[in-house]
């Protein structure tokens, strides 16, 4: 063995060591905690400090978490800052008091519309759109309140309508109640998206689902009392809801929100299913009775109708697909001829989000039979079948342009003749 | 450097030059090794499943859950515990390992698709407000351990007195088959 060798592995011995440990942070720290003999008094006293600092700032958060004003000593000042809350990707406005919560949020949408047989208007219009106005509160584990306010053209008018204000008590996830005007569930739509048009997908709403002043012929407002809950089986998720309320009056547009013009009262019962073995599938149930109130004022209708409707649902939300449907049908017997009218209306909407732009296809189908004293003055017992063609895009998180072409039948309320409708519509909505 | 470029080098340092000392091929191990450690810690090598638990105070009197009950809940399908009360739901930020794993192991949803659910839920009268997010893993612990009905995910680990993992589809985290792992090369 040369002596240039020996140097030479004598040389390399310190670099492969030094290798060795400098790739293993265990052993540096091993040999750090070895050769050090601890960090000075000041040093942990410092660390101690922040540490303690740190506890505090975390309590201080954690106190805004569960809704409790941060712990302060009284001499510590008054300052109302609660100090920098944990939430961030927050989603609308909010208070947090003690056991109070409070949410607001507001929606909005304007939007512009062609079509090719307008009724008495031009056919291209920029129209307001909607303004809607949410708030609930929740007092305590159980008690809530929640009110939707909603400003839209009539006619040339914008005007306020209170279109939800209820208070519900939660016992458990098996039974809550709730009394004051909502949202009826014969309509799976109207219990999603209820008036806020940023979630729903589209830009118009299909023909079943229209409110009763927009040329709707269902019951979607209710003002009496919702029992319901949701029970965990071994198959699924059950949910449940009764209603009994003033139904509907004399004419369609008429909710009797704040009165009812006969003692009898509406009454309707929901079931709804999500099948624990396919996973975003809902699918549900119901049916409804009222007897709506004659009118004197209006020819034929000087009886009372009595009506009846059962309505189902299917959903499927997986990922980015998402497929809606839902069918009715709703019958009005007229009590002194004993008169039926039978009515059928569904939808099939489907939509695929690719990225930030969302496709759809809708086909919408209503075949109302002729002569309904109840739907006949006001012109909503027409046939009309519509296919939509469109596209969502949700250029950022809170706000959406959506586009759609639509073209199908409507029958003439005059005539009867059913006549070709071409619809472009143009939406942007948003929420905050 | 890239990975492949340091490899060549070594390869060729150890066996290409034939002239090259034993001490220089092992002065060049020397320097090269901590180079290997490196990149190796870099790129992570193979995908690191990362374990994260579910987490509630340890007075909550539910012990284990299915992925399809921890769904109902992380969605708010169920909002009261069987004993503890209404559900405090402790969202964890997207931008947290243990986020984006229940992002996409338990809600199977993206951010804006999540965000749109609480919408609903809140706009539909079905949730009081839309669950708070937290970032940090310690005051998502902090707040389990305050409130009996608070639960929340983080990175499975040593976890401090008061608080306790469930055990999700009868699999603890760390078990072998624990149905919320993250590979976090993928992230």
């Amino acid at each position: 063995m040369t002596f240039d060798r020996i140097a030479g592995r004598r040389a390399a011995a310190p670099w492969l060591l030094l290798s060795i440990v400098s790739s293993n942070p265990l052993a540096l720290q091993a040999a750090d905690a070895q050769e050090s003999p601890g960090p000075p008094k000041d040093v942990q006293a410092e660390r101690l400090e922040r540490l303690e600092r740190r506890n505090e700032e975390l309590e201080r958060r954690l106190g805004v978490v569960e809704g409790r004003s941060p712990a302060r000593p009284q001499e510590a000042g008054d300052s109302e800052d609660p100090g920098p809350a944990p939430e961030e990707e927050e989603t609308g406005m909010g208070i947090h008091r003690g056991s109070l919560r409070v949410a607001f949020q507001l929606f909005g949408d304007v939007g512009f519309m062609y079509n090719s047989k307008p009724e008495d208007e031009g056919n291209t219009a920029f129209a307001f759109g909607s303004m809607d106005l949410f708030v609930t509160a929740q007092m305590g584990d159980h008690f809530r309140v929640l009110s939707e306010t909603v400003w839209e053209g009539e006619g040339d008018e914008i005007e306020l309508e209170q279109e939800r204000l209820y208070a519900s008590y939660q016992w458990s996830d098996f039974l809550y109640a709730k009394a004051g005007v909502e949202h009826l569930f014969v309509t799976r739509w109207n219990r999603l998206y209820h008036h806020g048009r940023w979630l729903e997908t589209s830009v118009e709403r299909p023909h079943l689902t229209r409110f009763e002043d927009d040329e709707g012929f269902m019951p979607v407002h209710f003002a009496g009392v919702e029992v319901g809950g949701r029970w965990r089986s071994p198959a699924g998720l059950v949910e449940y809801a009764g209603v009994i309320s003033n139904g509907r009056g004399p004419t369609p547009e008429d909710r009797q929100r704040l009165r009812d013009l006969n003692d009898a009262k509406a009454v309707g019962a929901w079931l709804g299913f999500q099948p624990a073995r396919v996973a975003g599938l809902h699918v549900a149930g119901s049916v409804y009775f009222d007897e709506i109130p004659g009118d004197d004022s209006i020819p034929g209708r000087e009886h009372h109708i009595r009506e009846l409707i059962a309505s189902g649902s299917a959903m499927y939300r997986r990922h980015n697909f998402h497929l809606v449907g839902e069918a009715v049908w709703l019958q009005n017997r007229e009590a002194f001829s004993n008169r039926g009218y039978e009515h059928v209306s569904a939808y099939l909407q489907v939509a695929y989000q690719v990225d930030l732009v969302t496709p759809f296809a809708r086909l919408d189908y209503s075949d109302m039979e002729n002569g309904d004293p109840y739907f006949m003055p006001s012109g909503t017992d027409v046939d009309r079948w519509e296919q939509i063609f469109g596209a969502r895009y949700d250029f950022i998180t809170q706000a959406a342009l959506k586009l759609e072409v639509g073209f199908g039948k409507v029958e003439d309320s005059g005539t009867g003749e059913r006549e070709w409708v071409v619809t472009l519509r143009s939406q942007l909505a948003w929420y905050f | 450097m890239g990975r492949h470029t340091a490899l060549t080098t070594g390869l060729v340092l150890l066996m290409g030059c034939k002239g090259v000392s034993v001490a220089r091929r092992a002065f060049a191990w020397a320097l090269l090794l901590p180079v290997f450690g490196l990149l190796g810690a870099e790129s992570g090598g193979s995908p690191k499943p990362v374990h994260v638990a579910i987490i509630v105070n340890a007075k909550n009197g539910t012990t284990d859950v299915t992925l399809k009950q921890l769904r109902l809940i992380f969605t708010l399908e169920q909002q009261f515990w069987p004993k503890s009360g209404r559900i405090l739901l402790i969202q964890r930020s997207s931008r947290t390992l243990a986020g984006q794993a229940v992002l996409k192991g338990v809600y199977s949803m993206t951010e804006d698709q999540l965000r749109k659910h609480w919408v609903q839920k809140l706009f539909s009268g079905e949730i009081p407000a839309i669950p708070a997010v937290v970032r940090e893993t310690d005051a998502a612990i902090l707040s389990t351990k305050k409130n009996e009905a608070a639960i929340t995910a983080v990175i499975a680990g040593e976890l401090p007195e008061g608080v306790r993992a469930l055990v999700v589809d009868g699999k603890k985290p760390g078990e072998e088959g624990y149905p919320l792992v993250w590979m976090e090369e993928s992230s």
